[in-house]
């Protein structure tokens, strides 16, 4: 059966795994300070500091834990996030997945079951130009959001 | 024809759930006039401040999003289920903590709220919490602001089912059970407006499946 590339996309797999040319953190691994680059990224490990990929997908995993800020194009949340989340193009937190965090995105998927507490802002892409800018200097700016308990930055 | 598991497992989930099983079974279709009342409180608005209290919904979130409103989501209910703010007493008895609680939940310091969904939420609480909450609600959301509670109106004592709360329309909810709980204390209307009696004003809401709604005016 011919299918179009709409199509195909709707039978893309469940990303659970590490995509084969994906870099990748292994769950024993621990990481300190501010990770960049210009490939996609799949972290299973823990993560503390900040998280930069612009351009670039990044999927936490099921064991992933990150305390951190992050950055991309489309986010996975598989794991555990604390910190402030921007993806220009998608968020998807899955029923594994906690996000504790203020999130700013052009779409969000929540699985049921999922955890989330924060704020969501919408921003679709020809709206979102000076407020993303704004927001991926704070991201890279601010330290992440402060865990249950902690005491919430004000915008 | 039954498709194999191994099909199933490359086919992404419709509304956000996980599983076919969970996406073909849908919870209960209620029509809530509160939320009628809420919806119609933010009409012709856009950049409001939305705070739901209930499980993080997908629903929720778009349906709020798409009217341009800004949507911040905390569960309360897994918080009071984890028992981590029971303190010892003094005389060694356990209690309920609600500084603790109120430090650790629901504290957005000096950010306001245009609206607040709190579902069921003081059905839940521990005693000890249920002013102090309506104290933190009334400190958060901005004068002349929007809340919707919903009670159970059953006696003490009766278990009462705990849903996750999907909008569906501006008057439709989907119930999707997610647990039980024994109802701690009869809110009657007048508790209620003790309750809220800092706010501006309240409307009351009573549908036949014994839940009564209450959207607040602050």
């Amino acid at each position: 059966m011919a299918t179009t590339p709409t199509e195909r996309k709707t039978f893309e797999p469940e990303r659970e795994t590490p995509i084969r040319g994906m870099a990748h953190i292994g769950k024993s691994v621990l990481v300190k300070g501010e990770l960049s680059g210009s490939e996609d990224l799949y972290i299973d490990g823990e993560i503390e500091g900040t998280v930069e990929l612009k351009d670039h997908n990044l999927i936490v995993g099921p064991n992933g834990r990150v305390h951190a800020n992050l950055n991309a194009k489309e986010i996975v949340v598989q794991g555990k996030v604390q910190g402030n989340v921007r993806a220009t193009d998608k968020i998807e937190i899955r029923k594994s997945g906690s996000l504790i965090g203020d999130i700013i995105t052009a779409r969000i998927t929540i699985e049921d079951g999922a955890y989330f507490k924060g704020s969501i802002d919408i921003q679709r892409p020809e709206s979102a130009r000076p407020e993303a800018r704004k927001a991926e200097h704070a991201a890279v700016a601010t330290p992440p959001y402060a865990p249950l308990g902690g005491e919430k930055k004000l915008p | 024809m039954t498709i194999p598991d191994s099909i199933k497992k490359l086919f992404k989930p419709v509304g956000g759930a996980e599983g076919v099983a969970e996406v073909s079974a849908p919870g209960t279709l209620r029509r809530s006039n509160g939320l009628r009342e809420f919806c119609r409180e933010l009409k012709g608005q856009q950049g409001l401040r939305v705070l739901d209290l209930g499980a993080a919904s997908q629903a929720n979130i778009s349906f709020f999003t798409e009217l341009g409103h800004k949507v911040y989501t905390e569960d309360i209910f897994p918080v009071l289920k984890s028992g981590n703010y029971r303190v010892r007493g003094d005389t060694g008895e356990w209690r309920f903590d609600p500084e603790k609680f109120l430090t650790e939940n629901v504290n957005y310091q000096m950010l306001l709220f245009d609206a607040v969904i709190c579902w069921d939420l003081f059905d839940l609480l521990e005693e000890a919490a249920v002013r102090p909450m309506a104290a933190r609600l009334h400190r958060i959301v901005k004068p002349g602001g929007i809340l919707l509670s919903f009670f159970h109106t059953a006696e003490p004592g009766v278990s009462v089912p705990i849903y996750r709360y999907r909008i569906q329309g501006q008057d439709t909810l989907e119930l999707l059970p997610r647990g039980e709980h024994a109802l701690r204390r009869p809110l009657n209307n007048r508790n209620i407006e003790l309750l809220f009696k800092e706010f501006h004003s309240l409307k009351f809401f009573l549908a036949c499946d014994n839940l009564r709604e209450v959207l607040v005016i602050r």
